[in-house]
């Protein structure tokens, strides 16, 4: 399947991916009205080791932990091997964040699971970080 | 057509149909499952009973899961393995199989207690029945004891406490979550919920006068409706009859295969390989039967698999409280106290051994990924580690490869 993944070497840390990120997933068709005064809780988050940065969202792991855990049917796999959340299962119960080992699902102030599903979930339909990264640092590719 | 049979219909099941499954689409898999219910999903049923979902919810895959799957579901009761290698059911009828997985479960461990008899309303919390029954009662209003502080006791209450205002939870324990925390997180989680709840701990329970229970000090609990939360045991007889090795729960290798050929089990049944303190013990945990579960399915499906780490670990949230843990509290603690968050770190030999969030439980499964995988941790910070952690303290050359799309952390 297709996949994020990150050229770490080509990261400049400059954020862009979480705004386009939190853009794709506000449901206005607005960039400014959708981001500006507000603060974003983004799918991806730019990280730092103190000397490289790197863009850092769900992996979409082929034995997704997340799913394993998960009580309530919200983690799922799409057909095309996507994982994908369904907010109106979620219990928020935190099961999956407690597994994932890239720290890439999270409970947001609604109190529910929420994670990047590749902007299949948003009008976008193909990752907008990815699209608008101006140094190519993120990528969508089958690997 | 090789034919599967997997008694119990719960999430060890469900890991080994997607197990077969993903090996092979030729399975003639059979589910035999003593509760009359299409699979679901027992820790949902007291934010059911809470109606933070629905009861319709309970079926987390879809009440249609088997028929999805081709997968045949018969809901009686086993009664036997037999050497012919078919499983037997009460009114006599046999499945042959050629693989069989026992994922039998536990069920509540209700002791002998002196007036339990004569207790009107008495429940367990534990089947989408227990619940239903537990529901129907509180409808009746009144006052609710509940015997037992653990995660079960705990997330009871949580749904009771949205039918009446009285409610008393009792345990020998000195602490409500005595397995899942420490003293000192213990005492944190038993000082937010106590304008919630009326806890009486270090309290044994001596017998029942009617409805009142007398505790060993000699106080006493009036009560309307009573909830039996004392914890689980393992089902273990149909394997222990036909002489497989059993100690406290049914021994499986790393395959999830038991003593016995072609028989495997999985799920709240099994005793796991516990990788911090290296032992084998009941872990019971729902990640835990769905990864054991679905080793046994591949490997019933011929492709060989294992599933080597598993560790304690719990997520909950009780009362708006979220607890979060993973591992063992042994070894040299670390405590980081921030805002309203509690957060603690054991570690042991450069290795962390476990952790107790309260409140933010963000990227906790970094900790978690440390913990199963025996990662050293070298001279990093460990109160940072609790303070916030993400992707940049794996190595950096794993960190790149798994980013880059090399491999899985």
């Amino acid at each position: 399947m297709k996949r994020i993944y990150v050229r770490e070497e080509w990261c400049l840390g400059c954020r862009l991916c979480e705004y386009e990120c939190a853009y794709a997933n506000s449901g206005i068709g607005n960039i400014v009205l959708a981001l500006k005064d507000k603060e974003i809780d983004p799918n991806v988050k730019v990280q730092t080791d103190g000397k490289i940065t790197f863009a850092v969202s769900c992996r979409h792991c082929d034995e997704p932990l997340c799913i394993s855990a998960c009580i309530s049917g919200a983690l799922g796999k799409d057909e095309t091997g996507a994982v994908m959340v369904d907010r109106s299962k979620c219990v928020g119960c935190g099961s999956c964040v407690m597994v994932c080992p890239y720290g890439a699902v999270r409970i947001t102030k609604e109190g529910t699971a929420n994670k990047c599903q590749l902007c299949m979930n948003n009008t976008f339909g193909e990752p907008l970080c990815v699209k608008k990264c101006p140094n190519g640092a993120i990528v969508f590719e089958e690997k | 057509m090789k034919k599967y049979v997997l008694i119990g219909g719960s999430i060890a099941t469900e890991g080994a149909i997607e197990g077969i499954l993903s090996v092979t689409k030729n399975a003639d898999i059979t589910v035999i499952c003593g509760e009359k219910r299409p699979l679901y999903s027992r820790p949902l049923i007291s934010y059911a009973l809470e109606k933070k979902t629905t009861d319709d919810k309970i079926y987390f895959h879809g009440e249609d899961y088997y028929e999805k799957k081709g997968v045949k579901a018969v809901y009686a009761e086993a009664s036997a393995i037999d050497p012919v290698k078919q499983v037997v059911l009460a009114e006599g009828i046999a499945y042959p199989y050629d693989e069989l997985l026992v994922a039998t479960g536990s069920k509540p461990f209700v002791p002998p207690i002196k007036g339990l008899d004569g207790v009107t309303k008495k429940h367990t919390f534990y089947t989408m029945d227990d619940m239903l029954a537990l529901r129907a009662d509180l409808e009746q209003g009144g006052k609710v004891l509940i015997v037992g502080a653990g995660l079960i006791g705990m997330k009871c209450a949580e749904g009771v406490k949205e039918y009446v205002d009285e409610v008393v939870i009792a345990d020998m324990a000195p602490r409500p979550l005595p397995a899942a925390t420490t003293p000192e997180a213990g005492a944190i989680v038993e000082e937010r919920l106590s304008s919630i709840v009326d806890f009486r701990l270090s309290a044994a329970l001596d017998h029942f006068d009617g409805n009142k229970a007398v505790f060993g000090s000699g106080e006493e609990v009036d009560f309307d409706v009573l909830v039996l939360a004392l914890g689980v045991r393992p089902q273990v007889a149909l394997l222990k009859e036909i002489g497989a090795e059993v100690n406290r729960g049914i021994v499986v290798n790393e395959k999830m295969q038991t003593s016995l050929p072609h028989i495997y089990a999985a799920g709240d049944v099994v005793e796991s390989y516990e990788a911090v303190g290296e032992n084998k013990r009941l872990l019971q945990l729902f990640p835990s039967a769905y990864l054991g579960g679905k080793t046994a399915g591949r490997n019933m499906a011929g492709e060989e698999s294992v599933f080597l780490t598993d560790i304690p670990m719990n997520a909950t949230v009780l009362f708006g409280v979220r607890i979060t843990s993973a591992g063992l509290f042994v070894g040299e603690k670390t405590e980081v106290i921030l805002g309203e968050d509690y957060r603690a770190l054991y570690t042991e030999g450069g290795r962390i051994n476990g952790f107790i969030l309260i409140g933010d439980s963000a990227r906790a499964g970094i900790l978690t990924d440390f913990i199963r995988k025996k990662r050293p941790i070298g001279d990093m910070d460990k109160k940072e580690l609790l303070a916030g952690r993400d992707l940049s303290i794996y190595p950096a050359e794993e960190r790149k490869a798994a980013l880059g799309g090399k491999y899985e952390i």
